[in-house]
């Protein structure tokens, strides 16, 4: 026999003057197997109803593309549109002047990446994110935006807020195609990591 | 003690889920928004409260007014408005489509009702319908050349109360330190009662004795806020205009303090009637008359 103190069988001490302890007794299986249902409902709950947690996305709305397309006026003219989802997306950063911040933004209005013959590399940075150090107008960045592919979801809102940049300001560049922003995502929409501005120069401007 | 370690852990695994669940998370997916530009209203949205606004915040606090008023709207669905904007330059094939997308929505129109319709522009042709309805009857238009729209409607009974056009949303609170939401409702939602009761006097009456204005109220008086005096020679411009019922009597008049003013000014600046990103609806420049008509009574 053990010396340690048993909690079932107290030495000489019987009753309530036992001190309470904590003992191994077996659990039955099948409160495991209702816990990990429980999880799982919960796992389920919260991916269907939380909105992808976006900051945008309040009940009754079950998504962001939900909140999107339920925006009055939208719809109709992509550059209304655009302006909706870069107000709310990309201003933050590049600022509603399209300026951006000097040495953390780089500016959008103006750009040399821009402001070229097709979306390209553009659809790619917004897409995937893009890193590491970038020359824009002779100035050179380094900071690291993020990727919004999952946070634009509709082709037709990815081409919206591109032809919205390459058409507001001082920017004159062609429409972004919701085809154009399709293919461009079904290429490099699963990418998982940001580009840089070489892995881009090597790219085609326009959408192949 | 037996298994101290475990007991430890446990506890402090709780505390740290809790913490993260409903401290660091909420923080990472609300915190650190600013003001936004909101086209409708033509300039950022929320604007930071004036010194006047904020003592009246603070007499507000210190009133307790929360205690009875919460501050946020609750919206628990949406539905479409399917507006004609537009008619383009086939009239004729857009009428057809008038007719027989009314067949759709199960009633009868005649051309000659249908005409009127398009006369009036911008006419409703359904009101609250699913999305799937509007979705079906905006496509019958796809290729006639006229523009319709299907407008969002939220729906909910703060909104059929009519407290607000629209569901709060974080952004809405973006200066609202320390948050004023309030969690019981012995009187009305106030998140929009700047736009709904636009009448200075009536609210300063409502303060000095709410059933001088509202039959049977039981929200306390705010007395305190205000000073009653004798009246030296002329009126004083700024002394309520109170019933026979309820005068500080013969001599005597009522006057704001300037605390009531800035509390009155505080709930002035109370308004959601524009919409944001997160809580659409189709905001029409409202008719400055139909503001100032009192059909909006305050609630019993
Ligand atoms: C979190 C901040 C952030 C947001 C939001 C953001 N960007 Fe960026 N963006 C950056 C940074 C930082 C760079 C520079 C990256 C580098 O130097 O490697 C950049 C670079 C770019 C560039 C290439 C440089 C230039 O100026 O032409 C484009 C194009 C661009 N962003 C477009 C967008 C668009 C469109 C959106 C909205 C969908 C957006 N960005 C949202 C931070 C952001
Ligand atoms: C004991 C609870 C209570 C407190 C505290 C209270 N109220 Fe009220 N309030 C009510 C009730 C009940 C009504 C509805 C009857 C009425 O209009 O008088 C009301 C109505 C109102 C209305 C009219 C709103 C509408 O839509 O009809 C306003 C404005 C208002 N209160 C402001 C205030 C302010 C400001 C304070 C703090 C100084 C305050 N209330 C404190 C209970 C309260």
């Amino acid at each position: 026999m053990s010396s340690k103190p048993n909690n079932t069988k107290s030495k000489g001490k019987t009753g309530n003057d036992r001190e309470p302890g904590v003992g191994k007794a077996p659990v039955s299986v099948g409160v495991f197997v209702v816990t990990i249902l429980l999880a799982y409902w919960a796992m389920m709950e919260l991916n269907t109803r939380a909105g992808g947690f976006s900051r945008y996305v309040y009940g009754p709305y079950e998504s962001y593309a939900v909140v999107e397309s339920v925006q009055p006026g939208s719809g109709d003219d992509p550059i209304k549109r655009g302006a909706d989802i870069y107000r709310n997306i990309c201003s933050p950063c590049h600022q509603a002047s399209g300026m951006g911040a000097p040495g953390q933004f780089p500016p959008l209005a103006g750009s040399d990446w821009v402001n070229v013959e097709g979306p390209n590399r553009m659809l790619r940075i917004v897409l995937n994110g893009l890193g590491g150090p970038i020359e824009v107008n002779g100035e050179t960045w380094n900071a690291v935006m993020p990727g919004f592919g999952d946070v634009i979801v509709s082709d037709e809102d990815l081409a919206a807020v591109i032809s919205y940049v390459r058409n507001s300001w001082t920017n004159e560049a062609s429409i972004c195609t919701p085809e154009e922003a399709a293919a461009v995502r079904a290429e490099s929409g699963d990418r998982g990591r940001a580009w840089t501005s070489t892995e881009l120069l090597a790219l085609p401007l326009e959408v192949q | 003690m037996q298994k101290g370690y475990q007991l430890f852990f446990g506890i402090l695994a709780v505390m740290v889920i809790s913490w993260l669940g409903l401290v660091v998370f909420p923080t990472v997916q609300l915190g650190h928004q600013s003001t936004r530009q909101v086209k409708e209203i033509g300039r950022h949205y929320p604007s930071e409260p004036g010194s006047i606004v904020l003592n009246g915040r603070k007499i507000y606090q210190q009133a307790g007014c929360v205690a009875c008023h919460t501050q946020q709207v609750r919206q628990s669905g949406y539905a479409f408005d399917v507006v004609l904007n537009e008619v383009g330059d086939f009239p004729d094939s857009v009428k057809q489509i008038l007719v027989d997308a009314a067949k759709l929505a199960g009633k009868a129109l005649s051309g000659e009702e249908a005409s009127s319709q398009m006369a009036q522009l911008p006419s409703t042709l359904l009101e609250g319908v699913d999305r799937v309805t509007a979705e079906g009857v905006i496509r019958l238009f796809k290729d006639s050349g006229a523009k319709v729209a299907a407008n969002i409607l939220p729906l909910g009974p703060d909104i059929q109360r009519g407290w607000g056009p629209r569901q709060t949303v974080g952004l809405d609170y973006l200066y609202d330190q320390p948050l004023l939401m309030g969690q019981q409702r012995l009187g009305p939602d106030l998140a929009n009662v700047g736009a709904r009761l636009t009448d200075r006097d009536w609210h300063l009456k409502h303060l000095y004795h709410p059933r001088s204005v509202v039959d049977g109220s039981n929200m306390p008086a705010y007395t305190y806020l205000f000073s009653v005096q004798p009246i030296d020679g002329e009126p004083s411009p700024d002394a309520l205009e109170l019933s026979e019922a309820f005068s500080a009597g013969e001599g005597m008049e009522v006057v704001p303090k300037p605390e009531a003013h800035a509390l009155v000014d505080y709930l002035m600046s109370l308004r959601i009637e524009n919409p944001v990103f997160e809580a659409p609806y189709m905001f029409t420049q409202a008719d400055p008359s139909d503001i100032n008509n009192s059909e909006m009574q305050p609630a019993q």
